[in-house]
């Protein structure tokens, strides 16, 4: 039993399932509604954005980083495509790539403020961040730009199993993290560098490098998100309100999951659970007839419990 | 004085100086390393040990002199040179290890053997961990386990295999038995005789002489920044060294 409780102690990917499970269960006592197919295909649509852009934090948070950019670069990169093919008369792939590229400048960026100047990741990629939504803002002036030619729409109409494009690439691109964090060396490198940066550099890793690469992929992950959230809104309109407040579903998933703030642990399947928890609660609130403001109450909390969770493992760890 | 001139150092220091603000930290200090030897340097407090461990580790630099590695000139200006231009591994106090990974990825962290270049080849790495932690005799209950689960001694252990499966060919050792038991002192002790059998130079740094004259062959002492004696182990004893270190003999 001891054991067991250990094991779970430190496997937290697997011991979330349960509370997970106990979730679903609770909401489904409310109202039967939270297991219907449409229900749920509904809720993997919804996972997929934040799920996706999670697959890059994880790995950021694994070495040791975070990023708190990611809802607004999504809405910059949807916003500035939308204006490339609106207002500049780009082509839909040359406006794709120009953007994804941005995204990578603003991943850049962020390594830049954090290693080579030494501002903590939160407060850089917190000020990046503003940076970036407030440009969305200015550049539409607050209103939406529509509408978008039919072609930008053709991943998002793209409807497998009644789900979407974005979900079965989500699916694939975590299964790609999973694998590069367990079995490559780019893996073990992460982990090294976000556990002891000292170790990582006596053993020849450019931590630098590390960190750089695992920020560019979370803001390249997220203007993806932002390109294919255009490509999946009917009329895809270049909104700047686009992922309001999915930074945080995204931090609160990645923690839930196992990913700890100090680096060096979590896991890809892990981070997936816990954004698919968090989403959990946020539409069983509203499915189970739960006033529906208390969704962002309810995110708080848990995002305090899972980080109480992460400080007191660590101390005792430490210890 | 000198032990077995016969053969070519590996390691030189000739005429090291550095000052921190007016403080002369080192003064033209002067020592050899050899091949299969372990040299202990030895000194007070603030007599200059680890200011010159740090720079021959390319942590601090020289103000002058020279660093020879088989008799050629070498520049260190920061800790990948000492690694990759001449051999060094510094097994520093806090050992460096990644705790939340287990000693053999620890040993072979960044050069793990891999199938066609991408994935780590898991199989190979134990088993070679396996083989180099038996012939060290490094006592261990497993090459997979977290290193957070290891004693001091035994991550004393996981870092030298470290530096060992890099082929490093110069252990500097800093305080390697402090905070170690007795029994964990005697198997370092056994690891740097090891060590020494295979060929590889130690420098140790220590302030405890019982340790030292155990596995010392030659003794190097430092007081306020300078060399004050050199003396081979079977030339000399406690009494004599600790003349040295305080000063009581010139």
């Amino acid at each position: 039993m001891r054991k067991l409780f250990n094991y779970l102690y430190q496997k937290q990917e697997i011991a979330i399932l349960i509370p997970f499970l106990l979730l679903i269960l609770f909401f489904y006592s409310r109202n039967y509604a939270m297991l219907d197919p449409l229900t749920i295909s509904s809720i993997l649509r919804t996972i997929a954005f934040p799920a996706l852009i999670s697959m890059g934090m994880v790995q950021l948070m694994i070495a040791g980083e975070i990023d708190l950019s990611t809802a607004a670069v999504m809405s910059f990169c949807a916003v500035l495509s939308a204006k490339l093919i609106k207002d500049f008369n780009f082509e839909v792939p040359e406006a794709v790539i120009i953007v994804l590229l941005c995204s990578l400048l603003i991943g850049c960026v962020n390594a830049f403020l954090t290693v080579k100047i030494g501002i903590f990741s939160v407060i850089a990629t917190i000020g990046t961040g503003f940076i970036v939504r407030g440009l969305s803002y200015s550049f539409t002036n607050g209103v939406p730009i529509y509408p978008m030619p039919e072609s930008f729409a053709f991943l998002g109409s793209l409807r497998p199993l009644n789900i979407s494009f974005t979900f079965f690439l989500m699916l694939a691109v975590a299964f790609f993290v999973q694998i590069l964090l367990t079995s490559t060396k780019w893996g073990t490198a992460i982990y090294a560098t976000g556990s002891n940066r000292q170790a990582a550099e006596v053993s020849g890793i450019n931590t630098f490098r590390v960190k750089l690469i695992c920020f560019m992929a979370t803001s390249f992950l997220s203007g993806c998100a932002g390109l294919l959230t255009m490509s999946q809104l009917p009329g895809t309109p270049g909104d700047p309100i686009i992922g309001l407040n999915l930074e945080l579903d995204i931090l609160a998933g990645v923690i839930v999951g196992g990913v700890s703030l100090y680096g060096g642990r979590g896991s890809a399947i892990g981070s997936l659970i816990g954004v698919a928890f968090i989403q959990i609660v946020r539409s069983g609130l509203v499915i189970g007839h739960f006033n529906p403001y208390l969704q962002l109450p309810a995110l708080g909390l848990l995002l305090m419990l899972a980080v109480a969770w992460d400080v007191i493992r660590h101390k005792k760890n430490l210890a | 004085m000198v032990s077995d001139n016969t053969k070519l150092p590996i390691l030189q220091t000739k005429n090291i100086d550095k000052s921190f603000g007016h403080v002369q930290a080192l003064k033209n200090v002067d020592i050899d390393l050899y091949p299969s030897e372990v040299v202990a340097l030895i000194g007070d407090n603030g007599a200059g040990k680890s200011t010159l461990i740090k720079i021959i580790s390319g942590i601090y630099q020289k103000d002058s002199g020279e660093i020879l590695y088989k008799g050629n000139k070498v520049e260190i200006n920061e800790p990948k040179d000492a690694v990759d231009k001449a051999g060094i591994s510094t097994v520093y106090q806090d050992l460096s290890l990644v705790e939340v990974q287990d000693v053999g990825v620890n040993i072979y962290l960044n050069m793990e053997p891999t199938f066609m270049g991408l994935f780590i080849n898991y199989k190979k790495l134990y088993r070679d961990a396996e083989k180099l932690i038996k012939n060290l005799k490094i006592d261990l209950p497993s090459v997979r386990v977290n290193v957070a689960e290891l004693s001091g001694g035994q991550r004393q252990g996981v870092a030298i295999a470290r530096a060992l499966a890099r082929g490093r060919e110069i252990f500097i050792l800093d305080e390697p038995t402090a905070a170690l038991g007795v029994e964990q002192q005697a198997n370092i002790n056994s690891l740097i005789l090891k060590l020494k059998e295979d060929k590889k130079t130690v420098l140790l740094i220590s302030h405890n002489l019982e340790h030292v004259f155990e596995v010392a062959d030659r003794l190097i002492i430092l007081r306020r920044g300078e060399k004050v004696g050199e003396r081979t182990k079977k030339s000399t004893n406690k009494e004599e060294i600790v003349g040295l270190i305080t000063g009581a003999i010139k």
